[in-house]
């Protein structure tokens, strides 16, 4: 496949928003996942990577060679973006075949390497349908294998799941990890939530307000934070996203949908947060009527404890439950949890 | 059912029960009259005859060619405001539109002033070729009327396909460039069908338009070529009323089906737009030299097309070709208010005007308070009332209006009642428009405030709604205005002599040669639209493309 070497893109925009300089680089065949908070330049480094937005400086490498001239349709990169993009006014079937079809396939070359593609992806059901007639998932499956079609030297992955409910979403990320690694091919992976860049990646790289704060395995990062922000972003916790409600007693009142969560700090009412709270902080309270609702996603024997994930209004944390407790709890069971507010980290967003 | 609800229903039916008294009614017995005992040609004779023939095969020929010469100049207008972005486009767009609201008849003294035989363009061929006689009249007959009619109508191809290319999801285009296609392929498989049905719409108005027009076929016809419409006005004339009304029945039965398919587009149009982050436009540098000259030359002629008749008229108010001096004698004769001169006109047509507006708006606002109802089959049977006036001749409405109100009310010899009637319906459609948009911007919550404060919905709709939606009431306003004081077909057929409007006036002016008449008034008329147009495009924050 490629190695890829980003050496200080960067990008102004005429707003005056500045993203980058960006320094990053992937072997052949690595996986690594740009991690950041909403706003903080994934999308845009995925598109200077591209070629959509042309750097302002720095240069991209594909195997030592500049492409920084090169027009996207010749980088041979294959691409899921944010909003899935399928076209609308195609089947599944001409929707992984397009690339085939204005690359001059012969038919029968194109049905056998579409059936491949949606045989790999499970998704050989599908390929008369129209593409408002299939699911979330199965698009998200769907731009996969279009993406795929032409067997692309890079992947690039920008936030595919996002929209996904919890399961269906860590379901995909076992398999896209799989097919990457099948395939052996270079992927830039675009996500938001810690779990899942932990999940996938072979490493990865935090963006802060334009830039990469940090780069490493998950392992390196969860050990040795460079900075704060890595700190807390990481920090073994789960990652929560809310607002600033309000404040009581000292404490700062955050809303994630109807739940509330009190942690320590001082941010203004109405700004968006993001928390980090730490497996061991959340218990899950037996007696009292108080606390935040949730529902038991998967329960995990580890050692001295169970691993549970929970669902707090769409957005997943883990708990970690000493043994005899933990054992109690099956898939689907509506919780309460007790979350102390000394364990919780806000950041706050931009 | 308590007694508010029964006001409220009552109130509700207004609208419904005026369209059905002043224009279902009348065009229904229009037709019932002509064709079942009305003196003149029956059915059949009309449909046998050559004249018919000719006159049917004109009118559809002569739309479609419009439609195709609208869509040729319109589509890469359309392209090119939603793709590239330049110094003073949203002003050069806001101009090129500028023709939708002038009313036919001054768009006629433009056409002559440009592009007829002694016009700007003529003119200055002739200096050039130092000769006397007259080289080129691209503004009467056959080119004339479809030169006229796309002028007219490439505004609509501009709106409507441009807003929606700025629907497309712009990450669409971009995963097509990345899977390999080129720009021809990718405008081929994915713009192309994604703005098909955009392009459909407007070629079904633009035919539709086309297909009813009246007064540029009349004043550029030289009664030669003739629609449907004026051969209705016609039969009239002569007294064959089994002609018209064959004639009206057949033009009816067109339309509706082209209005229904309009209707039924509008319903798919879905999948492409998604949440976009950026739109993504082009500055004009990033293209290559050909590309750029091409662009050029387009704007240039499309600016030729569209904003020089809209200039000529500036000297077709004080150039008087019968003197070949200038003067100011047309305006002169605006403040004559003797017979045959301007002033009673400009009053007729501003008192006309302003009550059909006020009307339009009354009625508008309850039909697009109907278009939100949850009773069911009230939405739907409400946008086909509105699109109604749309796709009914103004000759035989006018006919109809004067056989089954103004004769047995005894209002034949003044019937400006009825005047205001005409263009009150066709105002109606614009206003409904603007203010159901308007409205569906409203915060609900606000709504639903106003509700827990125990004010029926009737209260709600006057004092809580009403001052959040003005803006869309002046845009609805200002539309209505523009339709009224251009209208021109109905008014002709119902006014006398004392009713004349303006857009009579300058008709009358130009057959009997009275060009700088017809020049200063079309004048005062531009300036009124242009000012109106200003108004709406100030006050529709998303453009007027959705007024459409
Ligand atoms: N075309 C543009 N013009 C101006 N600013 C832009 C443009 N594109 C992105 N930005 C800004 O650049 C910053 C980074 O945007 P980007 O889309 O890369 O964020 P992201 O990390 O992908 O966020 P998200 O997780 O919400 O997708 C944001 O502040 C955004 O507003
Ligand atoms: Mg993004």
């Amino acid at each position: 496949m490629v190695r890829v070497e980003i050496n200080g893109l960067r990008k102004k925009f005429p707003d005056g928003t500045s993203i980058g300089p960006i320094d990053l680089s992937l072997e052949d065949g690595e996986m690594v996942t740009l991690l950041g908070p909403s706003g903080s330049g994934k999308t845009t480094t995925l598109r200077m990577v591209a070629g959509f937005i042309r750097p302002d400086g720095g240069s991209l490498l594909f195997d030592k060679t500049d492409v920084t001239g090169v027009p996207p349709r010749e980088r041979k990169i294959g691409m899921v973006v944010q909003s899935v993009a399928l076209f609308p006014n195609m089947s599944v079937f001409q929707n992984i075949s397009f690339a085939l079809d204005v690359a001059g396939w012969e038919h029968e070359a194109s049905v056998t390497r579409v059936e491949e593609l949606s045989e790999m992806l499970s998704i050989k059901n599908l390929l008369n349908r129209r593409i408002d007639e299939i699911s979330g998932g199965e698009g998200q499956r769907v731009a996969l294998a279009r993406a795929l079609a032409l067997d692309p030297e890079l992947l690039l992955l920008d936030e595919p799941f996002s929209a996904l409910d919890p399961q269906l979403r860590r379901h995909l990320q076992g398999e896209i990890r799989e097919l990457q690694q099948k395939l052996g091919i270079t992927t830039i992976y675009v996500t938001h939530s810690q779990s899942e860049a932990f999940a996938i990646s072979d490493r990865i790289a935090v963006l802060n307000e334009g830039t990469i704060v940090q780069t490493g395995t998950p392992n390196e990062l969860y050990e040795n934070p460079e900075n704060e922000f890595v700190a807390k972003f990481i920090g073994g916790g789960s990652i929560l996203r809310g607002k600033v409600v309000g404040e009581s007693r000292g404490l700062l009142e955050i809303g994630i949908g109807n739940a509330t969560i009190n942690a320590e700090g001082t941010i203004a009412v109405g700004k968006n947060v993001t928390l980090s709270v730490k497996p061991e902080d959340i218990t899950i309270s037996e007696s009292t009527r108080i606390g935040v609702q949730a529902s038991v996603v998967s329960v995990t024997p580890q050692v001295g404890h169970y691993r549970i994930m929970l669902d707090i209004q769409g957005q997943l944390v883990a708990a970690d439950i000493p043994n005899q407790d933990g054992m109690k709890y099956t898939p689907g069971n509506e919780v309460l949890l007790e979350i102390s507010s000394t364990g919780v980290d806000v950041i706050e967003e931009r | 059912m308590n007694r508010n609800r029964l006001v409220e229903y009552a109130i509700l039916s207004i609208p419904f029960v005026l369209l059905f008294v002043f224009l279902v009614l009348p065009v229904a017995s229009v037709l019932f009259q002509g064709l079942v005992y009305g003196p003149g040609s029956t059915f059949f004779e009309v449909l046998d005859s050559v004249v018919t023939q000719r006159v049917v095969s004109f009118t559809f020929i002569q739309a479609i060619m419009s439609t195709i010469l609208a869509l040729l100049l319109g589509l890469p207008g359309a392209i090119l405001f939603a793709k590239l972005r330049f110094k003073g486009k949203r002003y050069i767009r806001a101009l090129l539109i500028v023709p939708f609201v002038l009313p036919p008849i001054v768009v006629v003294v433009g056409f002559l002033q440009m592009f007829g035989s002694g016009g700007i363009i003529d003119s200055l061929l002739m200096l050039i070729m130092g000769s006397q006689h007259s080289i080129i009249d691209f503004a009467s007959g056959y080119v004339g009327i479809i030169l006229a009619h796309a002028f007219y109508n490439i505004p609509l191809f501009l709106l409507i396909v441009s807003s929606a290319l700025e629907r497309l999801n712009p990450e669409i285009e971009e995963v097509a460039e990345i899977l390999g296609a080129t720009a021809l392929q990718r405008f081929r498989r994915i713009i192309l069908p994604h703005i098909r049905s955009a392009i459909l719409a407007a070629s079904i108005l633009t035919f539709l338009f086309c297909f009813m027009s009246f007064p540029i076929v009349l004043a550029l016809g030289e009664g030669s070529y003739m629609t449907i419409e004026v051969q209705i006005w016609n039969a009239f004339r002569f007294f064959d009323y089994g002609e018209a009304s064959s004639l009206a029945l057949i033009q009816i039965l067109i339309t509706l089906v082209l209005a229904y398919t309009y209707m039924k587009l509008g319903k798919d149009d879905k999948g492409a737009s998604g949440p976009t982050a950026y739109s993504k436009t082009f500055p004009l540098s990033s293209l290559d030299a050909s590309m750029k000259i091409l662009a050029g030359v387009y704007l240039l002629l499309i600016l030729l097309l569209s904003i020089g008749p809209m200039i000529s008229i500036v000297r077709a108010a004080v150039w008087d070709p019968k003197t070949s001096l200038f003067s100011l004698e047309g305006f002169a004769n605006l403040g004559d208010p003797t017979l045959g001169g301007g002033f009673v006109p400009l009053v007729n047509s501003l008192f006309y005007g302003s009550l059909a507006t006020l009307f339009s708006l009354i009625l508008g606002t309850i039909f697009a308070y109907t278009q939100r109802s949850r009773i069911r089959g009230l939405p739907s049977l409400t946008s086909m009332m509105v699109l109604l006036p749309l796709g009914v001749s103004a000759i035989t409405l006018a006919y109809g209006l004067m056989i089954t109100i103004a004769v047995p009310l005894g209002l034949s010899s003044n019937p400006w009642p009825l005047i205001v009637i005409a263009q009150t319906l066709i105002g109606v459609p614009f206003s409904a428009r603007a203010i159901e948009i308007a409205m569906s911007k409203v915060d609900p919550a606000l709504i639903e405030q106003a509700d827990s404060l125990g004010a029926s919905t009737l209260q709600r709709l006057f004092f809580v709604e009403l001052p959040l939606i003005a803006p869309g009431l002046l845009v609805g306003a200002v539309f209505s205005f523009a339709m009224a004081i251009g209208e021109m077909s109905a008014t002709i057929f119902l006014a006398t002599p004392e009713n004349f409007t303006l857009a009579i006036t300058i008709y009358r002016d130009l057959a009997v040669r009275k060009f700088i008449e017809a020049g200063a008034a079309s004048l005062l008329l531009v300036a009124i639209c242009i000012i109106a147009f200003i108004v709406i495009e100030k006050f529709s924050e998303n453009g007027y493309g959705g007024t459409l």
